[in-house]
């Protein structure tokens, strides 16, 4: 993935470069170009994330829905997990039903699925298991409260992307603008190809990327802690 | 050629500081049988230190000591305050002094000064709000923490176990930071003639400032005064922790906007229009030359 971002900066900024004929237009391009990567591999990571938590949720249901009915055990919910559960799931219960539910096969998973509800419900049944205990409760509330928790993350995710929107654009703006001018041959960008008006544009565009990080970086929420439990 | 002159003053500015930190700095002598007897009913005499201990010794030192300390701690720093202190007085002091130089020599000597002592006396209160900032986040990451030990908590005791028995058995499955502090207490507690666990816990929560581990440990107290049931209590306190959680990130995301306009006004639209206008002021300016 270096590589590829790598490559298209290499590309994009040697484009611009030979487009314009400033080192520096070029430099930002090819920054431009590598935080478009990042960005767009940043995203399907995020919708990843989401299938796989909405994916954890809906385990922690039938989970708890198999429990309440009273018919099955622990050991039995989780065989239909690994059957007809979700079938991002499917793969780690499974793994954990072909290795009797020690508590190595249960770290695997948590390592695999890295979401904090998914090590609760690892957590709980880890736990459960010496001492027995009520999971139907305890899954139901984890239940109510995970949902809630994401529909308000994601409600601010989404207010969140129209200030994240502002700022990428204005960021874009003048490059657009230089880019539109050179295209015109226009003499106003006489200037910027001296080495004080180069000096002035490398200045201002970094004045302008830091602060759009910066945005970016406190506009981010608070992710829920991962639960630490003792491997085996 | 060395001036002799200079020498001079520099070795006698040298001898001076020495001395002064000999002064401030040196530990204090304990006296022996011998010394005493020979200074009868005399006073002693002011010992190299004495200044610093001086210091040290005034009531307002060891209140401002000990809320540096619960900074620290609460930070999750183990250094000593004077340690700490110290340190970010040589950060202040060199980052005024690099300031001071490169001022003076870029500007003028007095602008230097200025700029100097500004960034002198800004970088420590900087520094202190790094401090609050990284006691407040770790506040906030063991206050995530302490949500699934209750939740773990209450499904061991709807399984019938004693409320410490199941604390017990959750802290032994846990590999959190928190869950290592209250697994200290536990086992603190255990030893003759200590403190209860929920005295413990209660301390604890004070040094951390958290207040659902007091309220945890007001729960335990209860029970084991009067015999009033844990598991409602535990699981309430750990829905209470979710809901402050879900409110948290209500409060984040909808002040965000508001945090970032001025940085998105300052860092991105400024520069945007100063490349916008740049090539028509610097014509401007080369026609009025």
């Amino acid at each position: 993935m270096l590589a590829a971002e790598v490559g298209a900066g290499l590309v994009v900024g040697v484009a611009a470069y030979l487009f314009t004929g400033m080192p520096v237009l070029g430099l930002a391009a090819a920054g431009l170009a590598v935080a478009s990567l990042v960005g767009w591999l940043g995203l399907r990571s995020t919708a990843l994330r989401r299938d796989r938590q909405d994916a954890v949720v809906a385990a922690v249901r039938t989970l708890r829905q198999l429990l309440e009915t009273g018919a099955v055990g622990v050991a039995a919910a989780l065989e239909v997990l690994a059957e007809r559960g979700p079938d991002r799931l499917r793969r780690e219960f499974g793994a954990i039903v072909a290795a009797g539910g020690r508590p190595q096969a249960w770290a695997e998973a948590r390592r695999q699925v890295a979401e904090p509800v998914f090590d609760l419900l690892s957590a709980a049944v880890v736990v459960q298991r010496p001492g027995g205990g009520e999971l139907g409760p305890l899954f139901r509330e984890l239940e109510e409260s995970v949902i809630a928790a994401h529909e308000v993350e994601r409600e601010a995710a989404a207010l969140q992307v129209q200030a994240r929107s502002a700022s990428t654009l204005i960021l874009c703006l003048p490059l657009a603008f230089l880019a539109v001018m050179c295209l015109l041959r226009s003499p106003y960008l006489d200037v910027y190809r001296t080495a004080f008006g180069q000096l002035f544009l490398a200045s201002m565009l970094a004045v302008m990327a830091g602060a759009h990080v910066l945005i970016r970086r406190w506009l981010r929420l608070p992710e829920e802690p991962r639960v630490e439990l003792v491997d085996g | 050629m060395a001036d002799p002159v200079g020498i001079a003053l520099a070795a006698s500015a040298g001898g001076c500081g020495a001395v002064s930190a000999y002064a401030l700095l040196a530990p204090g002598r304990t006296p022996g049988v011998r010394e005493w007897l020979r200074r009868g009913r005399r006073p002693a005499s002011r010992a190299p230190g004495a200044l610093l201990r001086s210091v040290t010794g005034v009531a307002a030192y060891a209140g401002l000591r000990a809320h540096l300390a619960g900074s620290l701690e609460r930070a999750g720093f183990a250094e000593q305050p004077e340690a700490a202190a110290g340190l970010g007085l040589l950060a202040a002091m060199a980052a005024g002094a690099a300031v001071a130089v490169s001022a003076g020599f870029l500007i003028d000597p007095v602008a230097g000064a200025v700029s100097g002592g500004l960034v002198f006396a800004a970088v420590p209160f900087l520094l202190l709000r790094r401090l609050n900032q990284a006691a407040e986040d770790r506040r906030q990451r063991l206050l995530g923490e302490l949500g699934p030990i209750l939740e773990l908590v209450s499904l061991e005791l709807s399984g019938g176990a004693p409320p410490m028995l199941a604390l017990e058995s959750v802290l032994g499955h846990s590999r959190s930071e928190l869950g290592a502090a209250m697994r200290a207490q536990l086992i603190g507690s255990r030893v003759a003639g200590s403190a209860s666990f929920d005295g413990r816990l209660d301390l604890l929560a004070d040094r951390l400032r958290l207040p659902p581990l007091r309220a945890m440990a007001m729960i335990l107290g209860l029970s084991r005064d009067y015999g009033s049931g844990v598991g409602q209590g535990v699981r309430a306190l750990a829905a209470d922790l979710r809901r402050a959680r879900r409110r948290r990130v209500i409060e984040l995301s909808r002040g965000a906007l508001n945090r970032v306009l001025i940085p998105a006004a300052v860092g991105v639209l400024l520069p945007f229009m100063a490349i916008l206008l740049f090539p028509a002021v610097a014509v401007l300016l080369r026609s009025f030359a």
